[in-house]
């Protein structure tokens, strides 16, 4: 039972460096980035690509980020720019590019499900109150908990956060202001893809790569949004190991049922709580 | 008017001809690829009530279209219940799934309410694959039978699937011009206004929510009968993508867009899947961004644009001119011609619970409203009689318009108690307290952009008076003759018949402000809250508007918020001043022009060190 717990709250670890960057886009740049889970498939395979050429994972954790990173951007600058604010053109263009990435997956990698080795330096267990711990799952909680912190520092505590909270409250203002907004949006959605990056390659030796797990892993993200709050980086958190955990001890005790078991939680928020744990009220209801 | 109306009747007979002689004049494929665009079609076209009618893009019509599929094939295949049963067990079970989503759902609105809808159809998407025992997992479900042994071959089904579009297709037209179809696009156009008017949107927005679900689930239902098989991507992201691709493709908001949509996305489909079978989805993704870049009014845009009508694609040119602007003089004879009449004939009784005896028809008890640590309102507490005309001056920032959003039931007060005759509304939503004889206009003008000044009119006359015919869908709004007498009657009291066919955002301003004064009052309120009517207006449109304030009913009670004080002063007997939340002062104009406070304040005579503007 520990076991599962601990099980779950690394799935959830992991599931929130993913949603973290879906929430950032979400919350600040206000676009639904339906290619996330696409995002998170890219950076699994690649990682895995150069795991096996190079023999370090790490590298492809770098690798995947820095690639993923500079595809959002670019994303971000040359095509959600022109919807900017425009919810339904924007989610149908992250569509279309899940299409072409999930495609170009396919004919890069084919059809086979692929995993990576856990680096050897985290390849070890440990005993946690009688249950056995594999290292590598901690190693995943304390690397969720460290950019949990730093995003927290950056938009509470620094000028940059600063920037992005003025430009989320009153963009207009920011704008005249002298905030280059675009840009703002630019390095936020490039950190979405950042993220997503850390979590595809990060998440290769545990759940691997291969096609549908963009799917699998959109609906998880979806729900940790809703339950948190839309942007909510706390939120996201929060959100994110009790997914986890409910989905980790659902699919051990009753494997079947175990999404409708995400889904009451899901539901029961938005019958009684509509913004979410942390969201924002006038974001949600107007 | 009437050439065009014959175009689109030839367009129409032309487009019957064609779909009636698919099996005759096109190869088998074609007549698979026309089977499942019509399918589609019906999916389409209850999306497009939600997108282009409703103001709700959801990707929640995928959930239906599955449920309902699943539900068939679950029942004939695990069960042996025989089609008919199945099928009908399919249309409850998509009915009842899309009113408990629209439930939690349809009070979320944008992107909010896209991300829920998206979030549940793939936390149900994902139960599907997991369920396996029941649901067939990844592999879906074989073995659906077809309606009956006579609709086995392809063209007896064409045929049948005819029908259903047919029928399908006669249910949505007849919504997009009853009653209900102007109360949905009002709400789509702007819901704040539509509840301050009486609409319970929630209520409205349900029920498009499920005909919507409706329609899907009877495209699932035939498409699993049609494919004889139901997979897991009949409840899919995918799907519902391509649905909302056929309804933007086609032009959402129109009657034949999603048809259009549904053969184009649907034909497009086929023909790369067999043509380039292993690029298409590269391909399709490829459409979708193009088609949001280059096609965002879809192919009936395109169309209109072709045909030269450019007025509705190119809004800019007229908004800026206003149509006939030499009217002008005309429309202040009108009214100055009306003001013998006057508003005030009332043929029937108010249908109000505001007349109650001498109480104070409207009534604040220590209001206070505040954002964190600001306190807009302070300890506000009024009392107002029956037929009183009232004016508030203050300063910007004083806290008048939240006052009004307070009394209207936009904004919830942070402390004390509001009476409406008597009744305490502290807690009531926006449209109940328009049910009491509420109105009132706002400070940026408020209207439906979109819909002509007679659609206005009608939308604001069914938002209480005229409320029974909120949920009509089977009657023409044109065949209700004593709405359209009314919205006649007071559209010729505002000198805006005339210009009944524009659509609104093409009206000048001062006549937009006009309009905005006729809404208020089409629901024949007791209490009318006026804020700013003559903001942004002209010299000459201001005149306009005094005359036009000046024939208001003699019984109705009326608040007016103003900063030209020579309206005030010639309109109010009684005039409340507001100064940074506070109520400084109360009392007759001539009391209010000799107040020193007031004077300080607002002429700018004396010290005016106290009169910080922020």
């Amino acid at each position: 039972m520990i076991g599962d717990l601990v099980n779950g709250i690394a799935f959830g670890s992991l599931l929130f460096i993913l949603a973290s960057g879906f929430s950032l886009a979400l919350g600040v740049i206000r676009v639904i980035n339906i290619a996330h889970g696409a995002f998170y498939m890219l950076a699994a395979f690649l990682a895995i690509t150069i795991q096996q050429k190079t023999g370090s994972l790490m590298l492809g954790v770098a690798a995947s980020s820095v690639l993923l990173m500079l595809i959002g951007g670019v994303l971000q600058r040359t095509l959600l720019q022109r919807f900017h604010r425009k919810d339904l053109p924007q989610v149908l263009a992250t569509y279309g590019l899940l299409l072409i990435i999930v495609e170009s997956c396919r004919q890069i990698w084919g059809g086979y499900p692929q995993i990576a080795r856990t680096p050897e330096l985290f390849a070890g267990t440990f005993r946690v109150a009688g249950s056995i711990v594999p290292q590598y799952r901690a190693f995943l909680i304390l690397i969720a908990l460290l950019i949990a912190l730093i995003l927290w520092y950056v938009i509470e505590r620094t000028s940059l956060g600063a920037l992005v909270r003025a430009a989320v409250d009153d963009e207009e203002m920011a704008r005249s202001m002298g905030v280059n907004v675009e840009r703002l949006f630019m390095v936020l959605f490039a950190s979405a893809g950042f993220l997503a990056g850390i979590s595809g390659a990060l998440g290769a030796p545990i759940l691997g790569a291969f096609l549908g797990v963009e799917f699998q892993v959109l609906p998880l993200v979806l729900v940790v949004v809703v339950l948190g709050g839309l942007g909510s980086i706390p939120g996201a958190l929060v959100g994110a190991l009790l997914v986890g955990v409910i989905d980790t001890i659902g699919k051990v005790n009753f494997p079947e049922l175990s999404y409708f078991v995400l889904f009451a939680p899901m539901v029961l928020m938005l019958s009684f709580r509509p913004k979410g744990l942390f969201g924002r009220q006038e974001t949600m209801e107007r | 008017m009437g050439k065009r109306r014959l175009y689109s009747l030839v367009l129409a007979a032309l487009g019957a001809i064609f779909l009636a002689a698919v099996p005759v004049v096109l190869p088998a494929y074609g007549l698979d690829i026309a089977t499942l665009a019509l399918i589609f079609s019906i999916l389409a076209i209850g999306l497009n009530l939600l997108m282009g009618y409703t103001g709700l893009d959801s990707l929640g019509q995928a959930i239906f279209f599955g449920v309902a599929g699943y539900t068939l094939g679950i029942l004939t295949s695990r069960f042996t219940v025989g089609w008919g049963s199945a099928a009908l067990a399919a249309i409850a079970a998509g009915t009842v799934v899309a009113l408990l989503v629209g439930l939690v759902s349809v009070r979320l609105r944008g992107l909010y309410f896209l991300l829920v809808t998206l979030a549940i159809l793939q936390v149900i998407w994902g139960g599907v694959m997991r369920w396996g025992e029941v649901t067939g997992g990844a592999n879906g479900l074989s073995g659906v039978p077809s309606p009956a042994t006579w609709l086995r071959g392809t063209v007896p089904f064409y045929y049948f699937t005819l029908l259903a579009f047919a029928i399908f297709f006669g249910i949505s037209y007849l919504i997009t011009v009853s009653p209900f179809g102007i109360a949905i696009r009002g709400i789509r156009e702007r819901e704040l206004r539509s509840a301050t008017l009486g609409y319970n949107t929630y209520w409205l927005k349900l029920t498009a929510f499920v005909v919507a679900g409706v329609m899907a689930a009877a495209a699932g239902i035939l498409a699993a009968s049609y494919n004889r098989f139901v997979s897991p991507r009949d409840i899919s992201l995918d799907l519902a993508f391509e649905a909302m691709l056929m309804v933007i493709l086609g032009g959402t908001g129109t009657v034949t867009g999603p048809i259009i949509g549904a053969f184009g996305v649907t034909g497009l489909r086929y023909l790369l899947s067999v043509y380039v079978e292993d690029w298409w989805l590269m391909i399709m993704g490829g459409v979708f961004i193009l088609s949001t870049i280059y096609l965002p009014e879809g192919i009936m845009g395109l169309a209109r644009r072709f045909r030269g009508s450019s007025r509705r694609v190119n809004p800019t040119d007229e908004a800026v001119e206003g149509p006939r602007s030499s009217d002008r003089e005309s429309v202040t004879a009108d009214i100055t011609e009306v003001s013998g009449v006057g508003w005030s004939e009332r043929s029937e009784p108010a249908a109000s619970n505001l007349e109650m005896g001498s109480q104070p028809i409207l009534e604040l008890r220590g209001i206070g409203k505040r954002f964190g640590e600001l306190a807009v309102l302070d300890d506000i507490g009024l009392e107002i009689r029956r037929g009183e005309r009232i004016g508030i001056i203050g300063l910007n920032g004083a806290g008048k318009t939240t006052l009004f959003h307070v009394i209207s039931g936009i904004e919830s007060p942070t402390q004390g108690h509001i009476l409406l005759a008597g009744r305490d509304v502290t807690k009531m939503p926006a449209h109940t307290r328009a049910s009491f004889g509420l109105s009132r206009t706002f400070q940026v003008t408020l209207l439906y952009p979109r819909l002509t000044v007679l659609e206005n009119i009608l939308v604001a006359l069914m938002g209480w008076r005229f409320r029974r015919y909120q949920f009509a869908m089977w009657r023409r709004i044109s065949r209700l003759p004593e709405v359209n007498r009314h919205a006649q009657e007071l559209l010729q009291r505002v000198g805006l018949w005339e210009i009944r066919e524009e659509e609104v955002r093409y009206l000048s301003y001062g006549h937009q402000r006009q309009l905005e004064i006729a809404l208020a009052l089409a629901g024949k309120p007791t209490m009318l809250l006026l804020d700013e009517p003559t903001a942004g207006l002209s010299q000459v449109e201001i005149r306009e508007m005094r005359a036009l304030i000046a024939t208001l009913p003699l019984d109705l009670t009326v608040l007016i918020v103003e900063h030209h004080l020579e309206v005030i002063f010639e309109y109010v007997e009684r005039v409340l001043v507001l100064h940074e939340g506070r109520l400084i002062a109360d009392g007759t104009t001539e009391e209010t022009r000799a107040n020193d406070l007031v004077r300080n304040l607002y002429f700018g005579i004396g010290d005016t060190s106290t009169a910080t503007e922020d």
